[in-house]
């Protein structure tokens, strides 16, 4: 992480100083680290920021902020575009995720014939949860601080598979990851781990059984890993538990 | 990415999934042709919905369920 710039001190940064700073730099903001992307240009950037202050003002008078929303909605989907065939992949993170060599042509597919109400369901999520007294990574638990910084161990290490009771109380619950914003999880975890609402359909009847742990890892991980050797090493784990269908969560 | 490798890995074993995505990451679910996906219009890091919107979260999970058994291999996208 780059020296922190933001202080009174006379200091003479750049439109794109300011717009890299809010990926991974100086003014971190995983929710809007895309501004500080290639797919948002410095002219995009400046455009973006009147706006959303023009926004701002009308949301206000009108006391409601869903033109806000989308303004920023918008900008996020435009951020996450992937880039084009002829974009350099220099960073760790677009090594480890470059969509070109991630394009498949086939779609693997396994019928749910079961019918639900006699089906056994489990519930992964990609969102860094884990139980406060059990950090799979780092014994002691992880901060989210600690996580962003170690951004580039997390894209070179193998993937975690931390286990979650499926009885668990929100309060023994925590979360890092160093790819994504992570408040709001903070606040619900069903945001990204719904194991609650998993637990609620299952009440209602819509589904027999539910696994005794619940799971999650941290997605930015080694693709390579994942698909050679994790992901195969949690089907077997799961169908060992008899499991017939399971819910992926990403963040 | 990662959930949509898990997801076509856990399919080619004869395990069935449902995904759920924002729909930020709708171009990878095309180009990585990934299996029962729901994409849903929220915020990324808030996949299933608002903190505590109680309501909304259950209906993006329950059409989740629900397509495991609706969806076909040549139709098991659902945006909503």
């Amino acid at each position: 992480m780059e020296k922190n710039k933001n202080t009174y001190e006379s200091y003479n940064e750049t439109v794109e100083e300011f717009k890299n700073s809010f990926s991974y730099g100086s003014r971190n903001n995983l929710f809007f680290k895309y501004l500080g992307g290639k797919n948002i240009s410095e002219n995009e950037f400046t455009i973006f920021i009147e706006e959303l202050l023009n926004v701002i003002i009308d949301d206000i008078d009108k006391d409601e902020f869903s033109e806000l929303k989308k303004l920023i909605f918008n900008s996020q989907i435009k951020g996450y575009l992937p880039k084009s065939k002829n974009d350099k992949y220099t960073a760790d993170w677009d090594r480890v995720f470059n969509p070109a060599k991630y394009t498949y042509e086939d779609t693997p597919w396994t019928k749910f014939s079961k019918p639900l109400k006699k089906s056994k369901l489990s519930l992964i999520s990609a969102g860094g949860v884990f139980c406060k007294d059990d950090d799979p990574i780092q014994p002691g638990g992880m901060t989210q601080e600690d996580a962003i910084n170690k951004i580039s161990e997390f894209l070179r290490s193998p993937p975690t598979l931390a286990e979650i009771p499926n009885n668990i109380s929100k309060e023994k619950l925590s979360i890092r990851h160093p790819g994504y914003d992570i408040r709001a999880a903070e606040k619900d975890p069903n945001v990204v781990f719904p194991y609650e609402i998993l637990k609620n359909l299952h009440q209602e009847g819509v589904f027999a059984s539910y696994t005794d742990n619940f799971y999650s890892f941290v997605g930015a991980s080694p693709q390579s890993e994942i698909i050679k050797t994790y992901a195969p090493k949690w089907a077997q784990m799961l169908k060992s538990h008899n499991v017939d269908a399971v819910l992926l969560v990403a963040a | 990415m990662s959930v949509g490798h898990v997801s076509k890995i856990f399919e080619s074993m004869g395990l069935s999934t449902v995904c759920f995505f924002v729909k930020s990451f709708m171009h990878l679910i095309e180009q990585m042709k990934i299996p029962r996906t729901i994409v849903t219009n929220n915020f990324i890091g808030r996949t299933i919905g608002k903190p505590y919107d109680l309501f909304n979260q259950t209906n993006v999970v329950r059409q989740g369920i629900e397509l495991l058994s609706s969806g076909t291999i040549q139709n098991s996208i659902k945006i909503i």
